[in-house]
């Protein structure tokens, strides 16, 4: 549902923090021409739905972005929003607004329904921020939208947010694995808006992506050029401009996972703003997704197992030993029949992400459980099989309210792992007492010997094995 | 894309505006009962133009108006024709009328076929008022056009110079060298420019200026060097925002040869080469036209 919200709700997905963008003066002046005017690229409404043996637009390895409501699966390909940008679509108890920007790789879903029901259209208004597509609401012709912050920036409607809906975007080839009794759009058909005005794009229109330069290369992913720069912050060189990276924003915190680092088949337990997440990521079929990691008010943690299925990504969770596909289904194991919630989150390429959310945190190879454990405690949890002795970088890092602490034992012994202030002074004993050999997670909640919450700073932990004269130290940062 | 077109119409108006200058020779009118015509045609290729907004190539930061390609092949082949009448009311005031017709193709690789626009634009009238007249000639400059021409926002391609009213105030100085066969003259005007409904854009106000000087280097030839600027503010859109790369420069340089095949007519060729600009087509403009006059004594 589209809701409308004020001021206060802009700070929940643009925290002034991040780049002041809770005064919307502030980016109506960053906005620039794209192109073709208001309406120029044609965006389609209610197209046509067919079997995927009718299209012959689409290669395997093409762009998709999936959508299942009710048990209708739809997939909007790259190649429509190469150029339409945006197609607005209607299922049965919703509109939705799926969004491509191909100057940022961004694919975002919309929720379009409005409060009476009624679907809400939207355009391509011909400007850009940060290179990035800004949509319009065509009830008022006027109401501008960034695409990758789809928050109302100038009108009656200022600091109106869209609902961002959960989608999956992977190859065609991929997202017919998924769902294979999937339908596709139609080319030739969202144009009634349009009856006489301009050329109706064909299947041969969408067959080849018109992004590239015979000097410059490919537009996706040659570093060598941005038709437009980012205003709003310089370029970001931690990574190339055009690394994909997945990007969530959640609460006042934002967190990109480089394509280009993530391994493939690699599931990421991670938290993000006090909210347990797993990313999935397959790097064949190009494929990340986020899930909610909490179920049922209990937090699992996921490592990656090979898989039986056909999706390319399995996983299991400690806590039960059930296993999961990478669609988020619990498919066995005392969870099965379970579904993970998906994270809204979206592709982005890093100049436009970093260009929006200078202040973003990066993944940088915490959360990835690479053998399995098994949960022993609330505090504490056992291994299956032994290790050798080593203390596990915390993650999140910095964090609030709760971190977690990998380790591994050589040997069963008796083992100490306790918090430190910058003082030297004990500040909570995770771990006192024997332990099995194997991978262990430990977790901190922030909260000192007397239950009272620590200060924000910085803490030292020490995991020793005194029988086996073993001894590792880390450092962590508690954000308040 | 389809903005280059409209960067390129706007050079073509801008072209088409300072035409009206030249009608009647800078800040001279016309004698009395006489009536002068012109037709000119204007004709330019280009991949390249003056950047609107700031780009990154190869690893270097390209700031507005930098000169660069066009984004993916990019290319432009634009003819546009003009027709002028003007008519001498009385010795210090003229009046005129001009009509253009535009031919335009824009071809990159973002279209999966060109982009070609074709017709009639925007009629425009215009007035000039000598105020003085020697030893320094200046004159009152006053132009109105009307959103008459029948351009269709069809897939970006619509002249944003044509579909608004417009409304030009100026002034024009020239001076005779005589007894050399030279003269000089110098234009400073403003243009207020009405929203453009068509794409739903107030496309801004702009100043325009020009000096130039002119002779005669033969019995049927002539010459002239012309200095031209261009400077528009951000256009406004979508309830008024500013958009500054919607701002316009351009300065171009022309030379033009006039050949009299008689006392009353004249053919004309030159070149019209861009200097610098923002938001504009970049390269060289090839020119020719066909000037007469009839006096009321014919």
């Amino acid at each position: 549902m589209l809701y409308i919200s004020l001021i206060a709700l802009l700070a929940w997905a643009v925290p002034a923090e991040a780049g002041g963008y809770d005064n919307p003066g502030f980016l109506t002046s960053h906005l620039v021409s794209g192109g073709p005017p208001k309406d120029g690229i044609p965006a389609l409404t209610n197209p046509n739905f067919v079997d995927p043996e009718r299209i012959a637009y689409l290669r395997e390895d093409d762009l998709v972005m999936g959508l299942v409501f009710d048990g209708d699966v739809r997939a909007y390909p790259h190649n429509i929003g190469w150029w339409n940008e945006i197609i607005n679509d209607q299922f049965t108890d919703r509109s939705v607004a799926v969004t491509l920007c191909p100057l940022t790789g961004t694919g975002l879903v919309f929720d379009a329904t409005g409060a009476d029901g009624m679907q809400i259209e939207f355009g391509v208004s011909g400007l850009l921020i940060n290179s990035n597509l800004v949509m319009y609401d065509r009830r008022d012709g006027s109401t501008l939208y960034p695409q990758m912050i789809y928050t109302a920036i100038n009108g009656g409607d200022l600091g109106a947010q869209l609902e961002l809906l959960p989608v999956i975007e992977t190859t065609w080839g991929m997202w017919k694995k998924m769902y294979p009794n999937t339908t596709v759009v139609e080319a030739g058909t969202g144009w009634e808006r349009y009856a006489g005005e301009r050329p109706v794009y064909t299947e041969r229109s969408y067959e080849n992506y018109p992004y590239i330069s015979a000097r410059l290369g490919d537009y996706r992913t040659s570093n060598d050029y941005l038709i437009f720069l980012p205003s709003t912050a310089d370029i970001d060189p931690r990574f190339e401009i055009k690394d994909m990276v997945l990007g969530l924003c959640l609460g006042k915190d934002t967190k990109a996972y480089p394509f280009n680092a993530m391994p493939d088949g690699a599931v990421i337990n991670d938290v993000i703003d006090a909210q347990n997440i797993a990313v999935v990521y397959a790097a064949e079929s190009h494929t990340a997704i986020a899930y909610f990691s909490e179920l049922g008010g209990r937090v699992l943690n996921f490592y990656a197992v090979e898989p039986e299925g056909n999706l390319p990504v399995e996983f299991v969770d400690v806590e039960t030993g059930s296993r999961w596909n990478m669609l988020g289904s619990a498919i066995e194991g005392p969870l099965a029949g379970q579904q993970l919630k998906q994270v809204p989150s979206y592709n982005s390429m890093w100049f436009a992400w970093a260009a929006y959310w200078p202040d973003t945190n990066v993944w940088s190879g915490e959360g990835i459980l690479d053998v399995p454990v098994l949960v022993d405690t609330a505090v504490e949890e056992t291994p299956l099989r032994p290790q050798t002795f080593a203390l596990g970088q915390n993650f999140p890092n910095p964090f609030n309210p709760e971190t977690r602490i990998h380790y591994q034992l050589p040997a069963d012994g008796f083992v100490r792992l306790v918090v430190y202030n910058s003082g030297g002074q004990v500040v909570r004993r995770l771990v006192d007492g024997v332990r099995r050999s194997g991978l262990h997670i430990a977790r901190w909640n922030g909260l000192d010997e007397a239950g009272q919450a620590a200060a924000s700073g910085t803490y030292i932990y020490r995991l020793e094995m005194p029988g086996e004269g073993l001894r590792e130290i880390r450092s962590m940062s508690l954000v308040r | 894309m389809a903005y280059f077109v409209r960067i390129y119409v706007y050079a073509c108006f801008a072209l088409c505006a300072l035409c009206v200058g030249d009608a009647s020779a800078g800040a001279w009118t016309l004698p009395q009962g006489t009536v002068w015509t012109k037709l000119s045609y204007f004709t330019q290729k280009t991949d390249e133009w003056y950047s609107a907004h700031r780009q990154w190539v190869a690893g270097e930061v390209l700031s507005p108006g930098a000169r660069t390609r066009y984004a993916f092949e990019g290319r432009y082949d634009s003819h546009a024709a003009f027709l002028e009448l003007v008519y001498g009311v009385r010795d210090c005031l003229d009046v005129g009328v001009q009509v253009p017709y535009f031919a335009q193709r824009y071809v990159d690789q973002t279209r999966d076929r060109p982009l070609s626009s074709t017709g009639v634009g925007d009629v425009r009238g215009s007035v000039k008022l000598r105020l003085v007249q020697r030893p320094l000639v200046l004159s009152a400059l006053g132009a109105v056009k009307a959103p008459t021409g029948e351009y269709r926002n069809v897939d970006g391609l619509i002249p944003v110079g044509e579909g608004q009213w417009d409304v030009d105030l100026g002034l024009s100085a020239g001076r005779s060298l005589w007894p050399r066969a030279l003269y000089i003259n110098a234009d400073l005007g403003y243009r207020f420019r009405r929203a453009n409904v068509a794409v739903d854009r107030d496309p801004g106000d702009e100043w325009f200026c020009s000096a130039e000087a002119g002779g005669r280097l033969a019995s049927r030839l002539r010459m002239m060097g012309k200095f031209e600027m261009l400077r528009g503010g951000p256009a406004r859109e979508f309830g008024g925002l500013a958009n500054r790369s919607q701002i316009k420069r351009i300065r171009y340089a022309s030379a033009v040869v006039y050949f009299d095949m008689d006392e009353r007519t004249a053919l004309e060729v030159g070149a019209r080469i861009s200097l610098g600009g923002r938001n504009y087509p970049a390269g060289t403009q090839w020119i020719a036209a066909l000037t007469r006059d009839w006096r009321r004594t014919e």
